[in-house]
């Protein structure tokens, strides 16, 4: 299991491109993925999950991946996060 | 039962009904093997009649339009969606339309209880899933097909409803509510198809019930017998006949028996419609209503995407005249994500202009979008709900504005002309004053009436009272006309007024420039046109101005047919 911090780029937070730009790249790995912020989680591959903790702008959290793949998934997890989803 | 007629014709075919949603509740059953497939079996059919809105949105209307069901489509395949439901169907012992209603409602009243606007948005993604999967699940015996012709029957549609309709199938329209003038009137007029609205309780009409709505008489003819089939079917024939017979005027002008040329132009509102336009053979294009680009979309379109829409428009019509009227919402068009309060009297509100007025750059973005075409060829721009001068000027003001930063930039600007939609009383009664400013008018008759009569178009309780007709009404447009010619200003109607066989020898002999309409009047008109001779009206018109109602008006007005 591997653990990252990440943070909120994006001015309007995690909404419609960038949560789903999240899922579908969650979704790519074998490992389970989670997002925690606070007390609450979420199943990253789960767009209604993801959705329901309201990420904002400058948000702090946690990514967490356990599996075969966890280090690549947590690559490419911190990374979206890092470039603002590739918003502008 | 009878209806008020919105698009004439005869339809013949079966009922299919768009119900409203009805919560499902507490249903309980002991199958509940048989209800966990049932979810899986429904689960797929959603999403596969997702995929198909998403393929046919993007083909007939744009790709962004399509977001919103590719968004519907991922919740769909949310990995946590369907075991969360069958643990519900498992735990309560409910149905899968029960427990799907239950499932989704938490989530839609998780999302509403967020802060953000978006996250609203996103409850009504979770509403829209749980009508299409409950509507599957509580219809397992029903043919979803439709291969035969469809009366379709409804309370009321929706301007996003009708991005949904498979329109080739669809004959005809009947509406439980409704004005004349709402959106599923202009919609069928469109697309030439019969439809009548204000019908009152249809919930008698069975699904798959073979009827006629005949909007000709303004009755739909439940279980018609073989020989009224026949009579009906004859009708149709005839009336396929007669639009044959109107084919000659596609490339003909409106002209009168005296040599008195007529405009006719088209109203549309989006790129879809200009094929009719070319079909029709219409000088070109009166109204152009752009607030159709703005809706069914999660965010306003930026310059770049207004102008690339804008600009297929004025290149599809080959340097035919166009008039942009700018965007007009409020009221009745719903535009969630301009968060416009929601109002009492949204009709007498916060809408069209006096939004504008206020958020400048918002309405710069389009004026800069519509500027641009001006390069391809000359354009009209009018505003929508000018009350006073002074508004007028405001407007002005920022076109000038947006045309010196468009000039600055690079840009080319060619030949444009600003005018106003009369459609307030204030306005009509002020024409002559507003000519000295104004490059042109067009009457708004729909809302012009509304206004003048203090009626609710869409109110069908009191839909007798709401007529153009209506001596004072015609007053005002009389006197629009008037002024306009008193000064030289160019002056053109786009309500429905525009399009009725009624009013054209009316406002032709009144002496208005032109008349713009929805494409399927056009042949007709410019037919009748083309038919008469002008003569001298005076003492008709004060026959008008002293008939006690519309009614009479009516009857004074078939004497010029």
């Amino acid at each position: 299991m591997i653990r990252k911090e990440v943070k909120v780029m994006n001015e309007t937070g995690l909404h419609a491109r960038p949560a789903s730009l999240l899922v579908k790249t969650a979704s790519a790995f074998v490992s389970d993925i989670q997002l925690i912020i606070d007390e609450k989680t979420a199943d990253a591959k789960s767009i209604i999950n993801v959705l329901s903790l309201g990420l904002r702008k400058d948000d702090v959290l946690k990514v967490e991946a356990s599996g075969i793949d966890e280090a690549d998934a947590i690559t490419h997890m911190t990374a979206l996060f890092a470039n603002g989803f590739g918003d502008e | 039962m009878k209806g008020k007629v919105v698009s004439k014709g005869i339809a013949i075919g079966r009922v299919k009904r768009i119900e409203a949603y009805r919560p499902v509740g507490i249903v309980l059953t002991e199958q509940l093997q048989y209800e966990k497939k049932e979810l899986v079996r429904t689960k797929e059919l959603v999403v596969n009649e997702l995929d198909r809105l998403v393929e046919k949105t993007s083909r007939e209307v744009g790709e962004k339009e399509s977001e919103i069901f590719k968004a519907h489509k991922m919740i769909m395949l949310d990995p946590t969606l369907l075991p969360q439901i069958e643990c519900k169907i498992e735990a309560e012992r409910l149905t899968a339309a029960s427990a799907v209603e239950m499932i989704l409602n938490q989530m839609e009243d998780m999302f509403k209880a967020m802060d953000s606007e978006y996250m609203q948005e996103r409850a009504s993604d979770i509403y829209d899933i749980k009508k299409r999967w409950v509507k599957h699940l509580l219809q397992t015996h029903s043919k979803e097909s439709m291969d035969e012709a469809v009366i379709l029957i409804a309370e009321d549609l929706t301007p996003s409803d009708t991005l949904e309709l498979d329109l080739d199938m669809i004959a005809g329209l009947a509406m439980e509510k409704g004005g004349v003038t709402s959106h599923t009137a202009i919609l069928a007029q469109s697309i030439g198809i019969p439809a009548m609205v204000g019908c009152g309780d249809l919930s008698l009409l069975q699904a798959e019930e073979k009827v006629v709505l005949d909007a000709d008489s303004g009755v739909i003819c439940i279980n018609p017998s073989d020989e009224e089939i026949t009579a009906y079917e004859k009708k149709l024939r005839l009336q396929h006949e007669n639009s044959e017979a109107l084919q000659r005027y596609v490339d003909m002008q409106a002209i009168t028996v005296d040599g008195h040329k007529m405009e006719i132009g088209c109203n549309i509102a989006g790129l879809k419609d200009i094929k009719d336009v070319l079909a029709t053979g219409a000088d070109g294009v009166g109204l152009f209503r752009t607030e159709f680009v703005y809706m069914n979309r999660k965010a306003a379109p930026d310059e770049d995407e207004q102008f690339e829409i804008y600009k297929r428009i004025v290149e599809g019509l080959e340097g035919r005249p166009i008039i942009f009227r700018t965007m007009d919402i409020g009221g009745d068009k719903e535009v969630d994500y301009l968060k416009m309060p929601k109002e009492h009297n949204p009709f007498l509100g916060y809408r069209a202009i006096r939004y504008c007025l206020d958020e400048t750059d918002f309405f710069k973005t389009q004026l800069r979008a519509i500027m641009r075409t001006s390069s391809i060829s000359p354009i009209k721009i009018m505003f929508p709900m000018i009350g006073n001068i002074v508004q007028f000027l405001e407007v002005k003001a920022l076109v000038d504005e947006v045309v010196a930063a468009l000039k600055s930039e690079g840009y080319t600007i060619g030949k444009y002309e600003l005018g106003i939609m009369i459609e307030i009383p204030s306005a009509a009664i002020r024409a002559e004053s507003f000519a000295k400013h104004v490059d042109f008018f067009s009457i708004g008759t729909n809302d012009l009436t509304q206004y003048t009569l203090a009626v609710d178009r869409q109110n069908e309780k009191i839909g007798d009272l709401y007529d153009y007709c209506d001596p004072a009404v015609l007053n005002l447009i009389h006197m629009v006309i008037k002024a306009a010619n008193k000064t030289n200003t160019w002056v053109g109607m786009c309500g429905s007024a525009a399009g009725d066989p009624l009013m054209i020898p009316l406002l032709t002999h009144w002496g208005i420039n032109e008349l713009s309409m929805a494409s399927s009047q056009v042949l007709e008109a410019k037919k009748q046109i083309n038919q008469m001779k002008l003569k001298n009206i005076d003492e008709l018109t004060n026959e008008i101005f002293e008939a006690s109602d519309h009614h009479a008006v009516r009857r004074l007005l078939q004497s010029l047919q």
